[in-house]
């Protein structure tokens, strides 16, 4: 029975993991190409044992073997890349790391058990070894991203990620939009507009379909509060508990209602009860394959742009059918927060044999070309390079999946498919100095002190959260039992977030 | 078995199992601080209750009915295709389930719509789905207890059908008299083995089908579901092993008792 | 009295008619519809018959060359694992049933017990993986399937249908434990077997878990793993298609869902007919008796 539990446990989690999409940069910093290993010195030959998620691409071997020849005099490394369903991942590391089995690189998050592993001391912290043999590492990323990921002001993972912000998008029929005769949309007023002009006009389309958890309707708003910045913290999925402005407090939903967020919630309630929001929102598991059907008109997503998959899928689905992605996200540099968390990291267990040489081959990978050549596959046959920045696959013999092991913002290339105002947002997102810094970078929450509240808070919360967000029930009275049930439990985590704060900005 | 001692301990995988410190009763504190777990072990017995009782008793019908069917061919192509089902991954039947019941063009609400009346949401009604559950689980579980049944009764010798015959006893009273006291033992057999799991809630199918709804939660959560949504985001080993502990302990005690009261009917159909 | 014969044959023949169809059809459109387009399932759901053809999903479930070298590691472990299953499972059942086998009674609670408490996944990992040394072997895949308690008490709840004097008379004519078991009480437990191997056949042909936990080299990788990696994995690509992935269409993520269903089914169409044949002549216990 536990092993199903913990099998899914991941499958939850993992849809959440990877938020933002490439950005390409285009000057590369020659400096990192050239500290390649200080000597050409030959090191003894080693097999290393890495482990992720994912398909076994059907060219892997070959880039491999490709990998393996550039490699072979100089650091002599051969790989062996393990890939698990990304369902059974978590359970895979924490089996592998608690049997204390040979592995060398493993990949982890901190949605998967990152911490919980961390704080086990199942992972070598990092740092020396990054600077005796991880030039190419550190110079790739930005050093607000080693910053913002500490653990204890120790690296025990590599962070992967090509943004340092995570966008969020509206996704549209365009095509209904046009034909109702509205101008494009830059304002959430004029989206619900549209939404209860597709109502009126558009019989059998539901006009919004938003999901549950963060993607709530009322809680997707707090992505585009430029005023106040409500943000989720570290504790919980959604804005229960939130941020606020910078000033380093956690304020609780439950204790003290955001009049701000009473008037989305209240907004909610509305729709739903005009049939604005889908009747079925909390039913409806895939509501992103619902869009696709030509049965929705708008929905929230984690990321810039129209989705490849989905603008696809409406075109052929739909006669005329045409997506637009609409996001209210204000591109003044410094007017958003970040604390430059990423969500993919390359960790080196204690118990791994080759440390030395796990971080020099991961060095190695952080050149232009070995880049190139492992995130996009054989330059020719996998993918043809459009600028210095960006590429333009050519068949799916090779997956994109440099997230798992290398990703880095320097030389990640854009999709050359990927309309400009996306190219153009994912730039921005890529760029650190365009983001006002959290003063929580760095901050990690230990849930150990309240567990017992956390879990018994999180049933609650799936209980009310959902329905409330999207105005399924009436918001004055659920509100008050999900205060009454989860508002003791809610108070002490706060407490103690808070405190762990107050000590973190003490130091 | 000495896994379940990480139910007392505040685990940490690297120390080990006997290194890690002891935590008494802690784990076992998020499980039951709340009322929660007395509802949610009530909507576990229940619906497991109603699973057995239902697929058992479906399946008994169905294999006793198809070993009535003269016709050959009918009866091997009926006896396939009641085991299809039991293939349908959960994640599948989900799917359909949606089809039927949602609201906007659920074939429910379609039928209902050309009957004249108005749509309903079917999803917005807690107290039909443990019924909904357990059709649904009847339809994909009974074939593959049928299979049990039916090679049961093949086992029968058909003497005993012979002289039943010879003694002008109708169809349906070699039935009552001859199969159905036969096919005891195995009736037993199968109960017990599903008594002793009836504290385990059905994860995949329930999660599966009811995923995070809130509005079906308050009828459908199983101990299963309850603690997988609390632990999700925090993957603590010695608190899923607290839950499992208490169903493995009670399952044990239901066990015992059931199979005491089988030795007292029937040493013969008692597990052991 | 032959009325009311004719009123159960009615009642009999349209109860079975009703739950073949309630289980056709369902299972229908599964089939047909794992042949539809995925855009048709997206638009149209599941239907009777699809508007669009399309074989994409298998093509997708399909694809690589890891197919055949996953099916024939398929087949070694059911084969293999099966055999020895029954093997296993029909003696250790044998000797729970038998009256006068010491600790009957001791060694059906050990089982029963052990089907309820497990032994956690760490210690199941580390007596595999490290003690027993089978990682990434054929075995790890095998060995821990062997026993499952509760087909060994189904198997005891049909040896204890066997009189005992089947087993004095046996003695009497002089013959030892062993062949009273294999000459005379296991051809008369032929449908009991028959459901046993189907079951476990069923077990090792779908397993996927042990492989997961054991199996890090991908040439022994089972067909099942392969299907659960391609579906496990199926969400997040298409969720990072909007990123910097293009593949030619959108991934059959409904459709594959669906022929998961038909290429799992496989062994049962080849399997089934043959274990159907031992459920019509399963008249042995009165011949021996008479």
């Amino acid at each position: 029975m536990k092993k199903r539990f913990a099998a899914i446990l991941c499958v939850f989690l993992m849809t959440t993991v990877l938020a933002a999409c490439a950005g390409g940069k285009s000057e590369i910093s020659q400096s990192s190409a050239s500290s390649t290993q200080a000597a050409s010195e030959k090191l003894d030959p080693v097999t290393l044992k890495i482990l992720m998620w994912g398909n076994r691409p059907a060219d892997f071997d070959k880039v491999v073997a490709e990998a393996e020849r550039r490699m072979a005099g100089t650091l002599n490394v051969k790989l062996d890349v393990v890939f698990v369903p990304v369902s059974d991942i978590m359970q895979k590391i924490q089996m592998t790391l608690a049997s204390g089995e040979e592995a060398d690189l493993i990949w982890d998050s901190p949605l998967a058990s990152m911490y919980s592993n961390i704080a086990s001391g199942y992972y070598e912290p990092l740092d020396d070894l990054l600077k005796k043999y991880g030039q190419n590492i550190l110079a790739t990323r930005p050093p607000e991203m080693f910053e913002g990921n500490k653990v204890n002001g120790k690296t025990y993972g590599i962070p992967l990620g090509d943004s340092q912000y995570f966008g969020y998008t509206y996704l549209i029929r365009q095509d209904i939009r046009n034909k109702l005769g509205i101008a494009p949309i830059k304002t959430y007023d004029e989206l619900v507009k549209f939404a209860y002009a597709v109502k009126a006009k558009e019989p059998g389309l539901a006009p919004i379909l938003p999901s549950i958890g963060f993607l709530s309707e009322a809680s997707f708003r707090s992505r585009f509060d430029q005023e106040t910045q409500i943000r989720r913290t570290q504790a919980m999925a959604d804005i229960t508990l939130y941020y606020k402005n910078n000033d380093g407090k956690v304020y609780n939903l439950l204790d003290e209602m955001e009049p701000k967020v009473w008037d989305w919630i209240k907004n909610a309630r509305k729709m739903y009860q005009d049939g604005i929001i889908h009747p079925d929102v909390l039913a409806i598991k895939d509501y992103e394959g619902e869009f696709s059907g030509g049965k929705a008109a708008i929905i929230p997503v984690n990321d810039f742009g129209v989705k490849n998959n989905i603008e696809q899928a409406v075109m052929k689905n739909v006669p005329g059918g045409k997506v637009e992605a609409v996001t209210f996200f204000d591109k003044t540099p410094k007017k958003n927060i970040t604390n430059f968390s990423q969500w993919n990291f390359m960790s080196v267990p204690i118990t791994s044999k080759h440390k030395e040489r796990a971080i020099q081959f991961l060095n190695w990978t952080q050149q232009k070309e070995n880049y190139d050549l492992l995130a996009y596959g054989i330059q020719g046959k996998n993918w043809e390079a459009v600028g210095d920045d960006k590429y333009k696959p050519l068949d799916s013999n090779y997956s994109w999946f440099p997230y798992l092991w290398i990703w880095n913002p320097t030389f990640e290339r854009l999709n050359a498919s990927q309309s400009e105002e996306v190219i153009e947002l994912n730039k921005f997102t890529r760029d650190a100095n365009n983001f006002e810094k959290d003063v929580l970078t760095g901050f990690q929450f230990d849930p150990q002190p309240v567990l017992n509240e956390m879990t018994k808070f999180k049933t609650i919360e799936d209980k009310y959260y959902p329905t409330i967000f999207n105005g399924v029930l009436d918001p004055d009275t659920a509100w008050a039992d999900f205060k009454k049930e989860g508002g003791p439990s809610l108070k002490k985590i706060q407490q103690e977030m808070q405190k762990q704060i107050d000590a973190f900005l003490h130091e | 078995m000495f896994g379940h001692i990480v139910a007392f301990k505040q685990f940490r995988p690297s120390q080990g199992i006997w290194g890690s410190k002891w935590a008494g009763l802690d784990n076992f504190k998020f499980f039951f601080s709340s009322d929660d777990w007395i509802h949610v072990t009530v909507n576990t017995l229940f619906l497991n209750s109603m699973f057995i009782f239902f697929t058992l008793g479906i399946a008994l019908i169905l294999a006793i009915f198809l070993n009535e069917i003269r016709y050959a061919l009918y009866k091997r192509l009926a006896q396939s295709v009641i085991f299809l089902p039991y293939f349908v991954s959960w994640l599948v039947v989900s799917f359909m389930t949606y089809a039927v019941f949602n609201t906007s063009d659920g074939i429910l609400n379609k039928l209902l719509n050309a009957m004249g009346e108005g749509s309903y949401n079917w999803y917005g009604n807690a107290n039909l789905w443990p019924y909904i559950l357990t059709a649904l689980f009847v339809w994909k579980m009974s074939g593959y207890v049928t299979i049990i049944f039916f090679s049961a009764i093949t086992a029968i010798s058909s003497e005993y059908y012979e002289s039943a015959t010879l003694d002008g006893a109708g169809r349906f009273q070699q039935i009552l008299h001859i199969t159905l006291p036969l096919l005891r033992p195995t009736l037993v057999v199968l109960l017990l083995l599903q008594i002793g799991r009836i504290f385990y809630g059905d994860f995949g199918m329930i999660y599966g089908i009811i995923g995070d709804n809130p509005i079906l939660i308050p009828k459908t959560d199983v101990i299963d579901t309850y603690s997988f949504r609390a632990l999700r985001s925090l993957g603590n080993f010695s608190m899923a092993g607290s839950v499992v502990l208490y169903q493995a302990v009670m399952g044990l005690i239901t066990i015992l008792f059931f199979n005491w009261i089988a030795r007292k009917i029937d040493r013969e159909s008692s597990l052991f | 009295m032959a009325f009311s014969n004719r009123l159960f044959s009615v009642a009999v023949y349209s109860f079975i008619a009703f739950f073949v169809v309630i289980c056709a059809v369902p299972f229908w459109m599964v089939v047909v519809d794992s042949f539809a387009s995925e855009s048709s399932l997206q638009t149209a759901g599941y239907q009777l018959f699809p508007s669009e053809f399309s074989t994409y999903a298998y093509q997708y479930l399909f694809q690589g060359s890891q197919l055949w070298r996953s099916y024939s590691v398929t087949l070694v472990v059911t084969v293999v694992g099966t055999a020895l299953s029954l093997l296993i499972t029909s003696t250790m059942a044998y000797v729970m049933a038998h009256k006068k086998a010491k600790f009957g009674g001791l060694l059906s609670f050990m089982t029963y017990f052990t089907m309820i408490f497990g032994s956690g996944m760490v210690g199941f990992y580390i007596l595999v993986a490290i003690w027993l040394g089978l990682k990434d072997s054929i075995w790890s895949m095998i060995l821990p399937y062997l026993l499952n308690p509760f087909y060994a008490f189904i198997l005891v709840a049909f040896y204890r249908t066997i009189p005992y004097e089947v087993n004095e008379a046996a003695t009497i004519d002089g013959a030892n434990e062993f062949t009273t078991f294999f000459r005379i009480i296991w051809p008369m437990t032929v449908p009991a077997l028959a459901t046993i191997t189907l079951f476990y056949a069923l077990q090792y042909w779908n397993d996927w878990y042990l492989a997961i936990m054991f199996v890090d080299n991908y040439h022994l990788h089972p067909l099942q793993i392969m299907i659960r990696q391609l579906i496990a994995n199926m969400n997040m690509q298409s969720y990072l298609q909007g990123g910097n992935v293009s593949f030619d269409k959108p991934l059959p993520v409904k459709g594959v869902q669906l022929a998961t269903v038909c290429v799992t089914i496989g062994p049962i169409i080849l399997l089934y007919p043959f274990v159907q044949k031992y459920f019509v002549k399963g008249l042995t216990i009165g011949a021996v008796k008479g």
